[in-house]
């Protein structure tokens, strides 16, 4: 071993070690977060990280992910040819040929040459898209991170000419191994710079050294970067919910002396969650789909991430601390998130969608909304009365709970309680049961019922508010009141299956309910509907139809993958145009999360950018398969000036086909 | 300070009433109680005297109703009242003023007052009648339908704001006192999660009218004698017509000729 090779070695352990620790102080700092079981289903876990880490498919759902495939896998192989020039350093005679053989070698050592080239094409167009095309997702109000973002994509492009420039001159040297077949692009590197007349073996050194130092500092450098997600990403998509997105964390009421519910300090969020402010790659995806952000609103789930991720390396202790001083607690809200960001959210699922790592941005706003509600008892005005009502009248539209069938009048819709058993349980859900244009479409769907002959029964005043609303409005202990008298009245009837037209019911039921103890199949009428079209106990005229665009609700389409039904029971009966932004990754009306009952003024209003979108359409209807859309769209329609347009339920379009 | 707040429990303001078949009173199901809409602003401007004055103040809601009760007496305890007295009794059920009014009076005598405040009526039978009794038995001043309110440094007196036609009333009076109260005083909080735990182990100290000496006369002063269901209305009818003036014509002919009131 050389002096140089000692000091390398010495250098080497020392930045691993210092890397270790750093590395260790972050598992710590998780460690100071709420416990949370993610250590199940391994298999499925591993499989996550293949798909989405080694196949980078979320990542490569835009454009521009492709150059993260490019800088990702060549930071891969070229890492190994890193590490295999160090060792070469230290222990002089070392290479990767004697661990894999001289062909295969020699394979990585090409992928090395050839992917250096595409990472500074990659490069360039980070950089082009960061410096000069500046697009809306990477809007950010932090400085530091352009800067940051300028630092690691010079770093890299530096790194990436040295290793062409070492090779170089290994080249001119007479290396045996590195050669112009399997290293091309650093044999016209040596080609190009090899008449300068350069001292061969002082060149290789200097250029050996800076190459090292560069990786010691990137080391120590990554993790106190917005490049944390280097370390973050890939245990985050490990460790992702393999559940519902739809499900949020159930909170455990029991503790009578407890003086603090929901999240108001970091090390009040569960290890994972804090896991989730490491991934975050800082890509903006989230903000672009966000609605709040699209309108104007003070929210961007990006923004959120960033600055809690700010707020958890100004609270965290020292490299050595121990116990609380890990992670300091201190007020999130309002420095590091404000209530208008919170209260702005409708709970839409779009940023979760397109995140690549998987972080999930709801649950953590719900948690400090859950502690500003329940703990603080601070909201915004509105909300009070709508609580109020979801307490006393089990609804939060302030009509007395015993006029819940009311809409039903006429009917003939049997009652649960004077059936007791029977196939289908109509969930009517609060809009339509109360709202005036809800009943309307409550009042279509059992016709079609009717009309198809289906063994169906409503609870009437039994049926209390799923509890969507309250649990997302953050007051959980609301929710789960009427969750479990739902289920007690639930459990006293013999059913197949519980059939709603509300999207959010649907998602409670779903995802929701069996938390607390009641699992039944569930379907969405558009489900049923599209049963009942299929075995033709509902016959709908086939002579096109009216034309009219179809939106995807949130709660029905991203969170539960309801895509293919409601289209296809609206082209048995319409014809269907799509909105640009559809399916999966369709645009919140507005109305989620509780926002159906907030006041909008901040920026400007969800829904009408949404009907906007759909007049663009130049269709004269839209359909929609969720009350609260219906209301948003009419509301839209309304405030633009523009009711010649109509908003219709698919239960509506299919019985008018039907006949009416 | 000792700061009073009293409360009735009530039918949910969206409930459908419908009268008995006796005419004795209203059908029971199907009617959820709340606490009386005026009642919750003497309850938050109890809690925030209380707040303001510091000190060893209390905040003691009573309450003079069923054994239902309860529950909403929960209710104001979670808001933040520090204890409650609930004067559950039979004979409370006639609906009589003056005997809710006595057992409030013996109930605050009790329990010790500097100030009392409630709504400024109840939203079930809106006689508004309580208060001004209560502060006959007790000798104490009463300001009515109160919008605004300001303890004085030294807390012996208060400062109320009242709306009248074109403009308010300020009234100076000395304490205790009676503050019945009006929408527009205060915003009700709403009872935060720790404060509903805290509730179920506050003390409520359940007195029947015989452990508060309170003695039911054999005839109440004032009784309800029948209650009568309103003669169902024969619906709304819509004048419809092109133009706005045959609209009007229409509805002038309408109410000179069919409803005779013009």
């Amino acid at each position: 071993m050389t002096a140089g090779g000692v000091v390398l070695l010495v250098l080497f352990a020392a930045s691993f070690a210092a890397f270790g620790l750093v590395v260790r102080f972050l598992c710590r700092i998780l460690a100071a977060g709420k416990p949370e079981n993610r250590f199940n289903r391994v298999r499925d876990r591993v499989w996550a990280v293949v798909v989405y880490v080694g196949a980078q498919l979320r990542v490569l759902a835009q454009p521009a992910g492709l150059g993260h495939f490019v800088i990702f896998w060549g930071f891969v192989f070229i890492t190994i040819g890193t590490l295999d020039h160090m060792l070469s350093q230290m222990f002089g005679g070392f290479t990767l040929d004697r661990i894999v053989g001289r062909t295969a070698g020699s394979a990585i050592l090409l992928l090395q040459d050839v992917f250096g080239i595409l990472v500074i094409v990659a490069l360039a167009v980070a950089a082009l898209r960061r410096f000069v095309l500046k697009p809306e997702r990477l809007k950010i109000d932090d400085p530091k991170v352009p800067v940051q973002a300028g630092l690691i994509l010079s770093l890299i492009f530096v790194l990436i000419l040295l290793m062409y420039g070492v090779r170089g001159t290994e080249i001119l040297m007479g290396s045996e191994r590195i050669t112009r077949a399997n290293a091309p692009v650093s044999a016209a590197a040596a080609a190009a710079v090899g008449g300068l007349g350069m001292n061969l073996p002082i060149a290789y050194g200097v250029l050996s050294w800076l190459h090292n130092g560069i990786i010691f500092f990137f080391l120590l450098y990554i993790p106190f970067s917005k490049h944390i997600h280097i370390l973050g990403a890939i245990p985050n998509v490990f460790f992702k919910n393999l559940g519902s997105t739809g499900t949020l964390s159930r909170m455990n009421f029991e503790d009578d002396a407890a003086e603090k519910f929901g999240v108001s300090e970091l090390p009040d969020y569960t290890w994972k969650q804090l896991l989730d402010l490491y991934a975050c790659t800082e890509c903006g995806r989230c903000q672009v789909a966000c609605p709040a952000y699209r309108t104007g609103k003070p929210l961007s789930p990006y923004r959120v991430i960033h600055r809690l991720r700010a707020r958890l390396m100004s609270d965290k202790g020292g490299l050595l601390s121990k116990g609380e001083a890990v992670l300091r607690k201190t007020p999130i809200v309002p420095d590091a998130v404000s209530e208008d960001e919170i209260w702005s959210c409708t709970t839409c699922g779009a940023c979760m969608q397109e995140c690549p790592p998987f972080i999930e941005h709801v649950q953590k706003l719900v948690d400090l909304r859950r502690h500003l509600v329940m703990t603080e008892s601070r909201f915004p005005a509105e909300m009070q009365p709508v609580f109020k009502n979801m307490e006393v009248n089990y609804n939060p539209w302030a009509i007395g709970y015993s006029s819940r069938a009311d809409w039903a009048e006429g009917l003939d819709v049997p009652l649960a309680s004077s059936r007791g058993s029977f196939d289908v349980l109509l969930w009517v859900g609060c809009a339509g049961s109360f709202d005036a244009r809800g009943q309307k479409v409550s009042r279509a769907v059992a016709a079609l019922l009717r009309r198809a002959g289906v063994d169906f029964a409503i609870l009437g005043a039994e049926e209390m508010c799923c509890g969507e609303t309250a649990r997302r409005m953050g007051n959980e202990y609301l929710a789960q009141t009427l969750i479990q008298s739902n289920i007690e009245t639930l459990k006293k009837y013999r059913f197949k299956t519980l059939v709603t037209a509300c999207p959010h019911g649907y998602n409670s039921f779903r995802a929701e309910y069996p938390q607390f103890g009641l699992s039944v199949p569930v379907r969405h009428h558009s489900e049923l509907l599209l049963e009942l079209v299929a075995a033709k106990k509902l016959s709908p005229r086939r002579d096109g139809g009216p034309r009219g665009a179809f939106h995807d609700s949130c709660y029905l389409g991203r969170y539960n993958g309801v895509l293919r039904q409601p289209r296809r029971v609206l082209s048995s009966a319409a014809r269907v145009v799509e909105f640009p932004r559809r399916r999966s990754r369709s645009f919140c009306c507005g109305a989620g999360g509780g926002r159906m009952w907030m006041e909008e003024h901040l920026g400007t209003r969800i829904n009408e950018e949404r009907t906007r979108e759909l007049l663009g359409l130049g269709v004269d209807r839209v359909f929609t398969a969720c009350p609260y859309c219906l209301t948003m769209f009419e509301d839209g329609l309304k405030s633009l000036g523009r009711e010649d347009v109509k908003a219709y339920d698919i239960a509506e379009v299919l019985l008018e086909a039907c006949g009416g | 300070m000792k700061i009073i707040a009293l409360m009735k429990r009530v039918p949910d303001t969206e409930a459908r009433i419908l009268v008995n078949q006796e005419g004795t009173g209203i059908k029971d199901d199907g009617i959820k109680y709340v606490i009386s809409t005026y009642d919750e602003y003497g309850i938050e401007q109890a809690l925030r005297v209380k707040e303001k004055a510091g000190g060893p103040s209390t905040v003691t809601a009573v309450c003079a109703g069923p054994e239902e009760a309860t529950e909403l007496i929960r209710t104001a305890l979670a808001m933040g009242a520090d204890d409650a007295v609930h004067v559950c009794d039979p004979a409370l059920a006639s609906g009589d003023p003056f005997l809710a009014a006595a057992a409030l009076a013996a109930a605050v005598k009790e329990s010790g007052f500097d100030i009392i405040f409630c709504g400024k009526q109840a939203i079930d039978d809106d006689m508004g009648q309580v208060q001004t009794i209560l502060a006959e038995m007790l000798d104490v001043p009463q300001v009515n339908v109160v919008t605004g309110f300001e303890l004085s440094g030294d807390g012996s007196r208060a400062t109320l704001r009242r709306r009248i036609e074109g403009g308010d009333e300020m009234i100076e009076t000395a304490l205790p006192a009676i503050v019945s109260c009006e929408k527009g005083l205060n915003e009700p909080r709403y009872a935060s999660l720790p404060g509903i735990m805290k509730a179920k182990k506050k003390e409520i100290r359940t007195k029947t009218l015989a452990d508060l000496g309170v003695a039911v006369p054999g005839e109440a002063r004032s009784a309800i004698v029948r209650w009568v269901p309103l003669p169902k209305s024969s619906g709304c009818r819509m004048v419809q017509a092109e133009e706005a003036r045959d609209a009007v014509r229409e509805l002038v002919k309408l109410l000179r000729d069919e409803s005779k009131v013009i």
